[in-house]
């Protein structure tokens, strides 16, 4: 890493927030999408910290720009303006190899419609990103029998993706999410297209990754569980924070928040 | 595998993977969508295959007419004689004798002399007549509904008197000008001014049309006794002084041919008139085990292949008593040479698109070549544009999970190169073998050492470029976008 990037590092935030290391930090960020001559403003200038080992789930209607957002942070979409943080790194100033390294090797990614490759069996599935990142296939191999142990589907692995159902496909793709160790979990709405038992069971998973290994696990979801397991939420309305609060001050006013989470 | 989630995320680039491994993951996608790809590989082979036969078609077309354009001359040379001394020679074809041949040949010498035309004259109008003979030939070669359009569909012979016709000239000019198709091949002035030139010889015309009608009486006179034909068969030396006399042959044309060939016709009619004969006909039709209908020479000579069928043959013409009598081994001479010569104008005939025009082939055959060619394009352009598009997600997936541009890129060209190949090799080794087998079939297997091996061996190799050409070009371009674009800007493209 060179220096320049860490001169980007805005200081003042840094030291009132010593106490807890900052892993995520977005800047004024803006998306627009431009259709012809109409411009979507999907986010309006989000400021936002996301904290190391912190388990947040990022909550608004339909629409609202939480997948939007889940992208930006994630690299997978660049921001009209603004700034993506990822510790410390300005996510604008890489180059497309740094790019290609950071979501291979620091984050990884859980979409709502699981996006595994159709045509790999699970085990290849979980050891595609290692095979990016040039790992040897033997260990990669090993490493892969690993996790699908850790998500329960060590028994499926010659599985493809048709042969098993939604909440096991998510698993795998939980699993392939940690091939390379990330410190970041990204899921944009892992348990929307589940059933309550299956969601259930992807949501313990992902508990486990935060409080086993230590995974930072920020989380675009509508679903209610979420509340009892994240440690903050942020609600998002039109492209903007509408408020930050910790689970304990969820708890405290939780009759009047059902209706705002849809 | 616990690891300290405390340490500082620091950025480095992501690994180059070696070509070995690229390749390796690359074969591996083949596999993994392996019923997708024979997909892909199938229609790149089927469009490589297809302009491959049209290609190979036409090479073998043209071959096969050069090789039958050869054998057929030597029979024609006998037709074009016999027509040299029988009544059916106008002035047309005079005036392209003239323009098709050199001064010392004995046709443009008994020329000279019918017409009494002077040497000078004579050299202007062979210089004229060979300057016309282009014309001739495009006007033959143009469609009948062209002919009729441009110049009232009149036959090749009178094409010069028409055009001599100021109003007709007039109206071809203006019809030229609008149609396309064959090329004009010389200019339209030149045409009248040589068509007013044939018209001003006339005189010369009727001189020589008279002269060599004296010439053919005066012949005729002196062999009346049987019929022409009989005496060619049956030349004697004093036959060829008079041919030589009168005009119609000299020592260098090719006499013991035209000899040969009239004898073999004789036989051929007489055993043509013998199968007519109802008696015998109707016993030898018995004898073969066939209707009487269906009798003609080519079942003779099916069935006189054998030499126990010889035997019976011969013994039939000795119980029915028929005035007949040849040698049995001059009897299968003939039949293989009557078949012969049917076979070898047959299949001039069959392969005269294949003889003419640019690039040695007609105006059909390149409209053929030209839109298999753009057939060809289309269709790999298409399977591979597909083959691509359709994974878009897949690319934007795999750029998710840390694959570098130059990665995703070098996949999409090795495996497209890989079906290129596969496609291209298969569709042009089909395409071979079929245009080959189809030969066989419509020219006989005889067919086999005339084949030009060497260009069928380019244009094999030629079919197969395109094929891996167009398939990497139709998806590098497509490939190098998705990489390029952001994973969910690729994501979208879908
Ligand atoms: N590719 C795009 N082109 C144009 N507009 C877009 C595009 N993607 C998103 N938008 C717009 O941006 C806004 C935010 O979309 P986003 O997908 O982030 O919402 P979301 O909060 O994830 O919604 P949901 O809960 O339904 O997933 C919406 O108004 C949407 O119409
Ligand atoms: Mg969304």
């Amino acid at each position: 890493m060179t220096n320049e990037k860490e001169n980007i590092v805005d200081s003042s935030v840094k030291k009132t927030e010593e106490e807890r290391a900052v892993i995520v930090r977005t800047l004024r960020l803006i998306k627009e999408y431009k259709m012809g001559s109409v411009t979507t403003q999907a986010l309006r200038g989000v400021d936002m910290i996301i904290y190391r080992g912190e388990m947040i789930a990022v909550m608004g209607p339909s629409g609202s720009g939480k997948s939007t957002f889940f992208n930006m942070i994630g690299g997978l979409d660049s921001p009209s303006r603004g700034r993506v943080f990822i510790d410390e790194v300005d996510v604008a100033q890489l180059s497309a190899v740094e790019l290609a390294f950071l979501r291979c090797h620091k984050i990884g990614y859980i979409f709502q419609s699981y996006n595994l490759l159709r045509y790999m069996t699970a085990l290849e599935n979980v050891t595609a990103p290692m095979v990016f990142a040039g790992v040897v296939e033997k260990e990669a191999q090993e490493r892969g029998m690993d996790l699908l142990g850790l998500v329960g589907l060590a028994d499926r692995w010659h599985h493809k993706p048709i042969q098993m159902s939604g909440g096991q496909q998510q698993r795998v793709a939980i699993a392939r999410s940690m091939a390379n160790n990330p410190t970041i979990l990204l899921c944009d709405e892992p348990t929307a297209n589940l059933d309550l038992k299956t969601g259930r069971e992807v949501l313990d998973v992902l508990v486990k990754l935060n409080k086993e290994r230590h995974v930072t696990v920020i989380c675009a979801t509508h679903d209610h569980r979420m509340l009892n397991i994240c440690d903050r939420m942020m609600w998002i309305r039109d492209g903007q924070i509408d408020r930050i609060k910790t689970r304990s001050e969820v708890n405290i006013e939780v009759g009047s928040i059902d209706g705002e989470l849809e | 595998m616990k690891t300290d989630k405390k340490e500082k995320i620091v950025i480095e680039n992501q690994v180059r993977l070696s070509t070995k491994r690229t390749l390796q993951i690359s074969i591996n996608g083949i596999y993994y969508r392996l019923f997708r790809s024979l997909v892909t590989v199938a229609i790149v082979a089927v469009a490589v295959a297809f302009m491959m036969y049209m290609l190979a078609n036409s090479l073998i077309g043209r071959a096969v007419y050069v090789e039958s354009h050869s054998n057929a001359i030597e029979y024609k040379v006998y037709e074009r004689w016999l027509d040299w001394i029988g009544p059916d020679i106008d002035d047309i074809d005079i005036f392209r004798t003239l323009g098709s041949s050199s001064i010392d040949d004995y046709r443009v010498q008994a020329i000279a002399k019918w017409g009494k035309i002077d040497e000078d004259t004579l050299k202007k109008i062979m210089l004229s007549a060979q300057r016309s003979e282009p014309y001739f030939v495009y006007y033959d070669e143009l469609s009948p509904g062209k002919k009729y359009l441009m110049a009232g569909g009149i036959p090749t012979g009178e094409f010069f008197v028409y055009m001599a016709d100021k109003k007709n000239a007039a109206i071809f000019k203006e019809r030229l000008e609008k149609s396309g198709g064959l090329t004009f091949p010389g200019s339209f002035d030149e045409l009248v001014q040589l068509s007013n030139f044939y018209i001003s010889q006339a005189d010369i015309w009727n001189n020589v049309s008279s002269g060599r009608t004296e010439a053919i009486n005066a012949l005729k006179a002196a062999y009346s006794a049987k019929s022409f034909s009989e005496y060619l068969a049956d030349p004697t030396d004093a036959l060829t002084g008079d041919f030589i006399k009168f005009g119609f042959a000299d020592s260098n044309v090719d006499l013991p041919l035209i000899y040969s060939r009239a004898k073999t016709a004789k036989d051929v009619r007489r055993l043509n008139d013998l199968l007519r004969q109802s008696n015998f006909r109707r016993e030898l039709s018995q004898e073969m085990g066939i209707s009487n209908l269906s009798l003609d020479m080519d079942a003779f000579a099916k069935f006189y292949g054998s030499k126990k069928n010889q035997e019976k043959f011969q013994a039939l013409v000795k119980r029915t008593g028929v005035n007949f009598s040849m040698d049995p081994d001059r009897i299968e001479e003939i039949l293989k040479d009557s078949q012969l010569k049917q076979r070898v104008m047959e299949v001039e005939q069959k392969t005269l698109a294949y003889s003419r025009g640019k690039f040695g082939f007609s105006i059909g055959v390149i409209w053929l070549i030209g839109v298999s060619f753009i057939v060809c394009i289309v269709g790999i352009t298409n399977a591979m544009l597909m083959s691509v598009m359709e994974r878009f997600r897949e690319i934007a997936t795999m750029k998710c999970l840390g694959a570098t541009d130059s990665l995703v890129m070098s996949m999409f060209v090795f495996e497209s190169c890989i079906q290129g190949v596969v496609g291209g090799f298969l569709g042009a080794i089909l395409a071979l073998l079929l245009s080959i087998s189809v030969a066989m079939i419509q020219y006989g297997a005889s067919v086999l050492p005339v084949l030009p091996y060497d260009d069928l061996g380019i244009s094999t190799l030629i079919a197969m470029g395109i094929g891996v050409v167009l398939a990497a070009l139709a998806s590098v371009y497509p490939a190098y976008v998705a990489s390029r674009l952001a994973p969910m800007e690729a994501m979208r493209l879908e």
